[in-house]
């Protein structure tokens, strides 16, 4: 789920990571410690792929983010990055200034062999 | 987590074996378990709500099943309507409620709340006794089901009966997602039909489930679902669509990536966003001038016939000059608010406008306005009535209201006959300095409204913008239909909501005009008797020596009624600035509508109304004299009065208008009060600036 500042869980991946970014090793719901990098979504490249897992929005921009289809661990793809940033998540476009995009957190999908390593969460 | 909301009062469940009969599918698979619908109770339904995601194609179901026999219905207090139309069912006719397009029933946004008001019975449009509707029609986009069942939960959770049109199955399966109907109709325990509303199939089917309309059974996942939190409900959404989809392979839509890019980019998309809106103004410009010629021209034969035919009288001049012209006075704007309006659905239709959007966002937004202002605001200068109309993009209350309060500082062109008097009269022979005011015209309303918004985004108006959040639609041909409807109902709403106020007002000014009546004058008389004895061996002189005669009656008469009785009461007012009180009649008459300073100038120079001619109009204007002798109109005085004219709000339309849309008559107080302000204040600095660097 998308909160402000608050660690949440990401279910798909078994990891637990920071909103704000912080890359401290948490430990996920099976005991494994593990290591997860986020990223802010203005950081991501065009072409990138990544699941949705937190953001620093206040809360009335948080709620039309969520009624929009950017919920909890929604898949997105960057169609543009810069101002605006144009995401698909799941199969809509959505438009975004970039003080919005700076704000929500990612997991970027990692190639394949990358992912067996632990570094970032497969999509 | 909000709570899921409880059902205001008992939804109607009829447990019935046939019950199966309702869904348009029949279900293909036993897990997982399908609830089974249960229709309501009481066909034929006298009430429907339409409620749907944006974009989904809701206008146009609403469109197919109701057609022309539509009217847009208000919501008191807040700028949202609910278009309501009634559709044949073969039992009768039912009405149709197309609630605006939302993403969900929670949020605080006004189009939410008019929904919420409406499915729980506080809002009805057109029903005294705020009853629910009998079932809500929500259409669902097959491309994108997991957001469209989230609302879908909500439907469900205001206890109506619901079924589901389900939209964009071709755009759907060109994404790679094939849905099944059947399945879905299983999972939810309603009825869902497949439909294309832009290709009118399934319409039929849609109506025909209408009164199989059901909620699904109680202790069933969807009602789990529904009564809990919002996690819980968008994690049966994303479960149900995994379940009701097939996916098939499908190439990556690089075309529209590559088109995003380039109508976003920082000069390829500021370039193709100025073609287009110059485009779109051009092409309201040319077309709307043949048909504004053709309203002014029917009107005057109605207003001349009128008066050949009733005697002289009130009633003939109440008829003529109050309601011919006040009719006249509002429909000469019909043209340009159709079109605009039907260009601009067009342009939505295509997808463009919410790209164009981000674009006018870089512009604007230092200025406290959003990208969405940018059209109301470049409409405003065709005139301010539809910029001020389709002000109703804007999302943000906040920033639609500074839109609207500053929209009419932009030049329309109801100004350009009193810019080209004044402009003619400041630089007589002088082509190049003529231009340059027009232009500075132009960047002084443009600069004042970019101010003034800030200001008002600073002070009455504070508050966090609203950064730009925006769902892009897919790149599609637009629907003709669609845009026409869309012109006729926004033509309708303005007829009839602000005509009926333009109407009055014309009426009163005409009154204040026109009474007391005064007597003939000893001059006006002489002048009769000269022309009646040059009638017989001096045809031409006595028309000329006639025509003097109406001229000076009609200047007395405007003097000595109330109009002209206020005109020299506020002389002090308008001194300052340069005027004297023959402009000052003028300037008074003219807060009706600009357009009528001119025609009001001349005939209280004594020059009648009707000199078409702009050279002869300067001519005149520019050789009249005030009553110490000095030039009615110096360089000071008429510079004054054109800063004047750019900046002040003199077009009551416009404050009827903004009324409506703001959401009372206090916002266009303000707007009347500080956009007056501003012009006198910035007026007596340029007669100031301007006297003394002439030495006068």
């Amino acid at each position: 789920m998308i909160q402000s500042a608050v660690p949440f869980n990401v279910d798909a991946t078994g990891l637990n990571v920071d909103a704000g970014g912080s890359n401290e090793p948490q430990t996920s719901a099976s005991g494994s410690a593990s290591r997860v990098e986020t990223t802010a979504l203005s950081q991501l490249p065009t072409g990138a792929e990544a699941t949705l897992v937190g953001d620093q929005l206040a809360a009335d921009d948080r709620q039309i983010l969520r009624a929009m289809g950017l919920t909890d661990h929604a898949p997105v793809r960057v169609c543009r990055q810069g101002e605006p940033c144009i995401i698909q998540v799941r199969t809509t476009r959505v438009g975004l200034s970039r003080a919005i995009a700076d704000l929500l957190q990612t997991i970027p999908c990692a190639p394949p062999n990358e992912t067996a390593a632990g570094v970032a969460a497969a999509c | 987590m909000k709570p899921r909301r409880a059902s205001l009062r008992p939804a109607s469940r009829v447990e019935d074996s046939g019950s199966r009969a309702a869904l348009e599918s029949q279900p293909e698979e036993a897990d997982p378990p399908s609830a089974e619908p249960k229709p309501s109770a009481s066909p034929p339904l006298a009430r429907v709500a339409l409620l749907g995601n944006p974009n989904t194609g809701k206008t146009s179901l609403f469109n197919r099943l109701c057609g022309l026999r539509a009217h847009v219905a208000n919501y008191p207090g807040i700028t949202a309507d609910a278009r309501v139309g009634l559709a044949k069912v073969d039992s009768g006719e039912t009405r149709i409620v197309d609630l605006p397009g939302i993403y969900s029933l929670d949020l605080d946004l006004p189009e939410s709340k008019l929904c919420r008001q409406l499915l729980t019975g506080e809002w009805d449009p057109g029903t005294p006794d705020g009853d629910r509707p009998d079932c809500i029609l929500v259409v669902v986009d097959a491309s994108n089901l997991v957001r469209n069942l989230t609302l879908v939960g909500e439907a469900l959770g205001t206890g109506l009966p619901i079924v589901i049109a389900l939209t964009m199955v071709d755009i759907a399966r060109k994404r790679g997602l094939v849905i099944d109907p059947s399945k879905l109709a299983a999972e939810i325990g309603v009825p869902v039909v497949a439909m294309n509303a832009r290709l009118g199939e399934g319409i039929d089917d849609v109506l025909a489930a209408l009164p199989r309309a059901a909620l699904p059974q109680e202790n069933t996942p969807v009602t789990t679902a529904i009564s809990g939190d919002r996690a819980r409900l968008e994690a049966w959404c994303g479960a149900v669509t995994d379940r009701v989809t097939t996916k098939i392979s499908t190439p990556l839509d690089r075309t529209t990536d590559v088109l995003d890019r380039a109508l976003t980019h920082p000069v390829l998309g500021v370039l193709a966003f100025l073609i287009t809106m110059g485009g779109l103004f051009a092409t309201i410009f040319w077309f709307a001038a043949a048909p504004m010629g053709w309203i002014e021209t029917v009107f005057g034969a109605l207003g001349g016939l009128l008066r050949d035919v009733l005697p002289t009288g009130v009633v003939r001049d109440l008829l003529v000059d109050g309601v011919v012209a006040g009719i006249a006075g509002t429909v000469i704007f019909l043209p340009q608010i159709c079109l605009l309006f039907f260009l601009l659905t067009l342009l939505e239709d295509t997808g463009y406008l919410a790209r164009a959007a981000f674009v006018a966002n870089r512009l604007l937004r230092p200025f406290g306005l959003p990208g969405h202002a940018f059209v109301p605001l470049l409409s405003s200068h065709a005139c301010a009535i539809p910029g001020i109309m389709c002000s109703r993009l804007i999302p943000d209350r906040r920033d639609r209201l500074a839109t609207i309060l500053v929209a009419p500082f932009l030049s329309c062109s109801a100004r350009l006959p009193v810019y080209t008097l004044l402009i003619g009269i400041l630089f007589v022979g002088q082509p190049l300095w003529a231009g340059a005011a027009f232009a500075g015209c132009y960047l002084l309303g443009g600069a004042a409204a970019l101010l003034t918004a800030l200001m008002f985004r600073r002070t009455i108006l504070r508050g966090r913008s609203r950064p730009m959040l925006l769902e892009l639609p897919p790149y599609r041909l637009p629907s003709l239909k669609n845009a026409m409807l869309t012109a006729i109902d926004r033509g309708k709403q303005f007829l009839v909501k602000a005509g009926t106020v333009i109407l009055l007002i014309s009426i009163v000014l005409w009154w204040l005009a026109t009474y007391p009546t005064t007597p003939e004058s000893a001059r006006v008389a002489d002048l009769r008797a000269q022309a009646a004895l040059a009638t017989a061996t001096q045809p031409d002189t006595a028309e000329e020596l006639s025509a003097q005669a109406d001229h000076l009656a009609g200047r007395e008469s405007l003097s000595g009624s109330f109009a002209g009785r206020i005109g020299r009461t506020i002389e002090p007012v308008f001194e300052p600035i340069g005027s004297d009180w023959q402009l000052s009649i003028a300037i008074l008459s003219s807060f009706a509508a600009r357009e009528v300073f001119v025609s009001s100038l001349l005939v209280t120079l004594g020059a009648g109304d009707d000199i078409e001619e702009a050279e002869r109009v300067r001519d005149v204007v520019g050789a009249a004299r005030r009553d110490d002798g000095s030039p009615l109109l110096d360089f000071p005085s008429a510079a004054a009065l054109l800063v004047f004219f750019v900046l002040a709000m003199q077009c009551l339309p416009t404050l009827a208008v903004t009324r409506r849309e703001a959401g009372g008559w206090h916002w266009a107080a303000l707007q009347f009060s500080y956009m007056s302000l501003v012009a006198w204040v910035l007026a007596w600095i340029t007669f100031q600036i301007a006297t003394a660097s002439m030495g006068v």
